[in-house]
């Protein structure tokens, strides 16, 4: 009974701390959302130090990364292109083929599963990288250099996540169509030339579908890149911290991502 | 407008160690005029690092003030303290290199941040520095790969790199040896030549002795208190 009185006495203060905790955790990022976009934005801030560190993590996070996003690309084509064109055409349907592609494929998926890859593998990278830098003292060393370590180490981190991810969702998007449409040849049900099959899925394409590819890229690679920077940035006593920040990491970016997409879908 | 006179002035500045709160100068004065060597024996205390990093502006004295080149360092914007920061060159007890990057690189990182000059132009001097601090040039391999005598070399490389106005030595010889004397004087001679001021800071007491040093004030920190020091 006590417990349980106990229980019902602190509820109001557990449940005010997680709100004070999210407001507070969630106007930190906006604050430095703002900072980095205006930073970005200044001449100044893009030295040649700076954008050789941009043009490494566009080859890092990019780069590295288009071999594995063509792979899955290619078995989504003919996961759900293929399929797409295969029923559809079974159903004499062919002029519903693009408005499948641009709603399933376009709008919601590919843009969700290419920005889960690269927290995968870039975010998770860069938190153990700038956790590791932090603990060993290097992020002071660039201080003691008069090097802003936001200015060299998260503006192009960030900068070049956002790019990427816009950059690899077309990549993918490209690669996807591609398969799919070159397989349903192979096996001889596609009846769209290549040019039709183009043109159903443009034309299915208003400006809001360019929109939500921009905002459902650019702007999680921008909130994913921030959360990762600041969390490996914010390990600070020991890089036994490094196992533990990673998969809190994951959590926030996974949310974050799932939140902007149904916002931007809800929107748009 | 008054004229700049000194490097650094450090007036009556108490400076305490961020990390444990402890004092570790307290009421220290001290104005370093260009072409100036102050050479600072810190007894039994590793403090070093906490004193460059108040030189540097990086911690604020508790009381009393810093200023490098007339700048009090809490005054300054972020953007012009980085610049300015830019102007000190400084040999850490620690070398710390970033990982990911090959040293050839990360020794040019402040130039390359700092100045517009040729990369080429730095990549030269930097490889003539090295060969001062006796490597037999400049090395690209990353610093996991080196040894940790090798890449205090190139730190000492790196604080001479460029035209520094300032230079903090964090106990150079403890790692490297008194063998990087004739090279480091050598340097540090030229630039006092060209105006630069030093800060040299060590545990040695040879170097407190050593009387072809020729060094303007000569301390010793004894409690927390900067005392002058003879040859």
């Amino acid at each position: 009974m006590t417990l349980l009185t106990n229980f019902m006495q602190n509820l109001p203060a557990v449940i005010g701390e997680s709100v004070i905790g999210i407001w507070n955790r969630l106007s930190y990022l906006i604050s430095v959302s703002v900072a980095i976009i205006i930073q970005s934005l200044r001449p100044i801030n893009w030295r040649r130090s700076v954008r050789k560190e941009f043009i490494r993590q566009c080859y890092f996070t990019g780069a590295l990364a288009f071999n594995f996003i063509a792979v899955l690309a290619i078995l989504v084509g003919l996961g759900m292109v293929f399929q797409a064109i295969f029923w559809l055409s079974m159903a004499g349907q062919e002029e519903y083929i693009g408005t499948f592609i641009v709603l399933v494929l376009v709008r919601e998926i590919v843009p969700i599963l290419v920005a889960l890859i690269l927290i995968g593998r870039s975010g998770s990278a860069i938190v153990a990288e700038l956790g590791t830098m932090r603990i060993s003292g290097q992020v002071r060393m660039l201080d003691a250099q008069g090097i802003d370590p936001f200015i060299f180490l998260v503006l192009p981190r960030v900068t070049a996540m956002a790019l990427c991810m816009f950059c690899l969702t077309v990549a993918f998007l490209a690669v996807a169509l591609g398969s799919g449409f070159v397989f349903a040849h192979l096996v001889g049900i596609g009846k769209l030339s290549l040019i039709e099959f183009i043109n159903t899925v443009l034309m299915k394409m208003g400006p809001s579908e360019y929109a939500v590819i921009m905002l459902k890229t650019m702007f999680p690679g921008l909130i994913i890149g921030i959360i990762c920077c600041t969390n490996g940035l914010g390990v600070t006593y020991a890089s036994t911290e490094v196992p533990r920040v990673l998969p809190e990491t994951f959590t926030q970016c996974v949310l974050a991502l799932f939140v902007i997409s149904v916002c931007t879908s809800i929107v748009l | 407008m008054r004229p700049q006179k000194s490097v650094i002035e450090i007036d009556s500045a108490t400076i305490v160690d961020d990390q444990t709160g402890n004092i570790i100068v307290s009421g220290v004065t001290l104005y370093l005029n260009f072409g100036e060597l102050a050479l600072i024996h810190l007894g039994q205390r590793d403090v070093c690092s906490v004193i460059g990093d108040a030189c540097a502006g990086l911690t604020t004295p508790v009381a009393g003030s810093i200023c490098f080149l007339g700048h009090n360092w809490p005054q300054t914007s972020p953007d012009h303290a980085n610049a300015l920061r830019g102007l000190i060159g400084r040999v850490f007890k620690t070398a710390n290199w970033i990982d990911y990057m090959a040293v050839s690189e990360a020794i040019l990182l402040s130039q390359l941040h700092h100045t517009r000059r040729p990369a080429e132009e730095i990549r030269d001097e930097a490889m003539k520095l090295c060969r001062i601090f006796g490597l037999p040039g400049l090395p690209t391999q990353r610093p996991g790969n080196m040894l940790s005598i090798d890449l205090q070399k190139i730190a000492c490389a790196r604080a001479f790199l460029g035209r520094p106005r300032l230079i903090i030595l964090e106990e150079p010889t403890q790692s490297l040896g008194r063998e990087i004397l004739p090279g480091l004087t050598k340097k540090i001679n030229e630039l006092r030549d060209r105006g630069a001021g030093v800060l040299w800071m060590t545990q040695d007491d040879y170097i407190l002795r050593e009387p072809y040093l020729d060094c303007t004030y000569r301390f010793r920190i004894v409690g927390s208190e900067l005392i002058e020091a003879t040859a």
